[in-house]
């Protein structure tokens, strides 16, 4: 259990979230009867570590776990086999394969599908089309929509949300963000206040307002934790994942990659004594796999430090963190009496602890620099000032001539491509035509459609109206002389840009809102959300009669990011929330963590390999 | 532009047969580039088919400039026949004999150019 304890360590206890996404799942597992064999859909393994363990898993008999895949053979002699996976309907094949590979072997048992978090018609259908949907015993839903990832932040897991909607037509995801609000209000009482801008957050409102009869009424007596709730389209603002994060943890995320709150490095840097700690991992399987798996979340009290710092403040706060934990050890030559002694030996384990974190992040700030340092990630860094500063960005930037030329990886390319679009609102036809015709000539034709796509999700396109400038000078995007050591605005995560997206919460948390804003607020696509929710009239007398925004009673707000957020986003809300004139707290919803290279791989066809 | 879904198939006649009927369309819905694009690929498909039969290596599917990068390793006099039919620019041309160049580790030339 103390694996999760940090969940209920933040300014809002998120655990309930995990024990009713437990609650549900592991009922409907106790309604498979036998022995069990699991079949997970890949993409579901990453979530659930976030609500279950194996433990758990066998204490309720189930014996064997495999991964869909072709010619699978999911159970031995277990009696029931149980399929979690997601509505995608391509794993309707695989799974009806398998059932009736194993019937025709007369091996026949039972069979349960769990649909997380909803069963789609189609899925149904096929499995009638193939003849295997009288096979299974149950078919279920399992309506786990979101996953607590840290003790302020959840995710959804849907990296394709924003594909979906912003291109497929396919609001799926935004019904499902509406039942996890649903979830939310349930736990934490209704969110009296709707913010939110763009056709996505108008959508996930409407539904929102409409389920709120679906909330059971008992509900409605909870004082609601949540002053408001802001739901931000991704479309508003395209730029800010598109570059490069420069916070500690938006740059592991950039340059290795995190996933499900774990990252992975290559062993070999780690030393022995580093093994196990930091965000405890296991020593045996570093050995095997030459990968060592560092935990990041708040349960590390150092990591919870750096992490949202800029990267250039890092260093010397470990720096820092060294010499007083040599400090401390230095204390037992001062020790003298047994008393004394004894202080000492009890806090001993604790800095143990602290010196092997310090050690493993010390590693992996290390290994940042390398990448850091190379003359591609400054180039790339400088040209993004200039992209920001909305610099030179009519004319077709030498730089990513440079990558096409040395055939850099799509994605990093068109990334920059993206972003210099964005600032300068849509290319001359002669920049446009160039850009497209090397990224054809050199990637290959297939990327016609790449390009289509992005055109269509509005990050490739010819000049349109300028807005960017205006909306960069009201809400003052970029900031000249930027503190990174001592940061004095949220600007700081991009070394002197800060989403727009941080800007409009920024907004929402001085008295005047969003009011004065209505001008700029029209520049960017998609409507204005402000819906309110009635409470009952006795929480609502005494929702107004205990002060909040103020510095002990702090308002809390939730943020959810339609399509996606990046770890850069969350940091400058944390920061918003530390300084003083603030007085709110944040809590932060998304459909998946990403960064621009993880945003385009969902567009680029076909799909890179990771 | 749906059409473009059938460009996964495998077989050269049926791909040909698919770029010619995307072309149409985008010709019918005044997509300049696009129509322009999908006429170069059909000729690069017509290279590329002509290229294997000869050399026998596998060259349809490759970009335009993986196909060049890949004449250029060996040497191959049909280079000049893509590039001026393609307008491929000198700096990009450069660009992509130096990394032939590198990958065949012939430092010697390299350093000549």
């Amino acid at each position: 259990m103390s694996a999760y304890s940090h969940l209920s360590s933040g300014r809002l206890d998120v655990s309930p979230v995990r024990e009713e996404a437990r609650r549900l799942f592991l009922d409907l597992l106790d309604q498979c009867e036998g022995t069990k064999a699991l079949v997970w859909d890949q993409s579901m393994t990453g979530p659930f570590s976030f609500i279950s363990d194996y433990t758990l898993l066998k204490e309720r008999g189930v014996n064997k776990m495999t991964i869909i895949q072709q010619q699978m053979e999911p159970a031995d002699a277990e009696q029931h086999v149980v399929f979690l996976i997601r509505p995608n309907p391509d794993l309707m094949k695989l799974i009806a394969d398998c059932i009736k590979r194993e019937e025709n072997a007369g091996k026949g048992r039972d069979y349960s599908i769990f649909f997380v978090p909803r069963k789609t018609l189609i899925c149904e259908r096929r499995l009638e089309n193939f003849g295997v949907k009288g096979s299974f015993t149950n078919i279920f839903e399992c309506g786990i929509d979101i996953f607590p990832v840290d003790s302020d932040v959840l995710s959804m897991e849907l990296p394709f949300a924003f594909r979906e909607c912003s291109l497929e037509g396919d609001h799926t995801s935004m019904y499902h963000v509406a039942r996890s609000l649903l979830l939310m209000q349930t736990i934490y009482g209704i969110i009296p206040r709707i913010y939110g801008k763009g056709q996505c957050a108008r959508r996930v409102a409407d539904i929102m307002l409409r389920l709120r009869r679906d909330i059971p009424k008992e509900c409605d007596m909870i004082l609601p934790e949540f002053d408001s709730v802001i739901l931000l389209d991704r479309n508003v603002d395209l730029l800010s994942p598109l570059l490069t994060q420069l916070t500690y943890e938006g740059l592991v995320d950039e340059l290795f990659g995190i996933e499900n709150g774990c990252c992975k490095f290559s062993a070999d840097r780690f030393s022995e004594q580093s093994g196990g700690g930091g965000g405890g991992s296991a020593k045996g399987q570093q050995q095997e796999s030459a990968a060592k798996t560092v935990i990041l979340n708040s349960t590390d009290e150092l990591y919870t430090e750096i992490r949202d710092l800029n990267f250039y403040a890092v260093g010397p706060l470990l720096n820092r963190k060294a010499k007083h934990i040599r400090e401390a050890f230095e204390e037992r030559h001062g020790a003298k009496t047994v008393g004394q002694i004894k202080q000492f030996v009890s806090k001993l384990p604790h800095i143990q602890g602290a010196r092997m974190s310090l050690s493993t992040y010390t590693t992996v700030t290390e290994l940042l620099k390398e990448k850091i340092e190379s003359s591609e990630f400054m180039d790339r860094v400088s040209m993004e000032q200039d992209v920001f500063r909305a610099v030179d960005v009519d004319r077709v930037h030498p730089f990513v001539e440079q990558l096409i030329s040395q055939c850099a990886p799509i994605a990093k390319v068109l990334r920059l491509i993206c972003a210099q679009c964005t600032a300068c609102n849509g290319f001359k036809q002669k920049v446009y035509d160039f850009y497209r015709r090397e990224i054809i000539q050199t990637y290959g034709f297939e990327h016609l459609r790449t390009l289509k796509r992005l055109e269509d999700a509005g990050l490739f396109k010819l000049h349109g109206q300028k807005v960017y400038n205006t909306i960069r000078k009201t809400m003052r995007l970029t900031v000249e002389d930027v503190n990174e050591q001592n940061p004095n605005d949220l600007s700081y995560v991009h070394s002197g840009y800060a989403p727009l997206t941080a800007r409009l919460v920024q907004a929402l948390t001085k008295p005047e809102k969003w009011r004065g804003l209505e001008e700029m607020l029209k520049l960017i696509p998609g409507p204005t959300v402000d819906n309110q929710q009635s409470l009952h009239p006795s929480i609502e007398k005494r929702r107004l009669s205990t002060p909040s925004g103020t510095y002990e009673n702090p308002r809390l707000m939730l943020v959810f990011f339609l399509g996606g957020c990046t770890f850069a986003e969350i940091s400058a809300l944390r920061f918003l929330a530390q300084q003083e004139e603030g007085q709110t707290d944040f809590v932060i919803a998304t459909t998946k963590l990403i960064n621009g290279t993880s945003l385009l791989k969902t567009l680029i066809e076909p799909p890179p390999k990771s | 532009v749906c059409v473009e879904m059938c460009l996964r198939s495998s077989d050269i006649h049926e791909k040909r047969e698919h770029l010619e009927e995307a072309r149409q369309l985008y010709g019918f819905a005044k997509r300049s580039f696009e129509t322009k694009a999908t006429e170069d690929e059909l000729k690069l498909l017509e290279h590329q088919k002509m290229l294997e039969e000869k050399l026998g290596v596998k060259y349809v599917g490759l970009s335009l400039f993986d196909t060049i990068h890949l004449l250029l390793m060996r040497n191959s006099p049909f280079v000049e026949k893509l590039r001026s039919q393609f307008k491929v620019s000198d700096k990009r041309f450069s660009w992509l004999k130096i990394r032939a160049l590198a990958a065949g580790k012939k430092y010697d030339e390299l350093l000549m150019l």
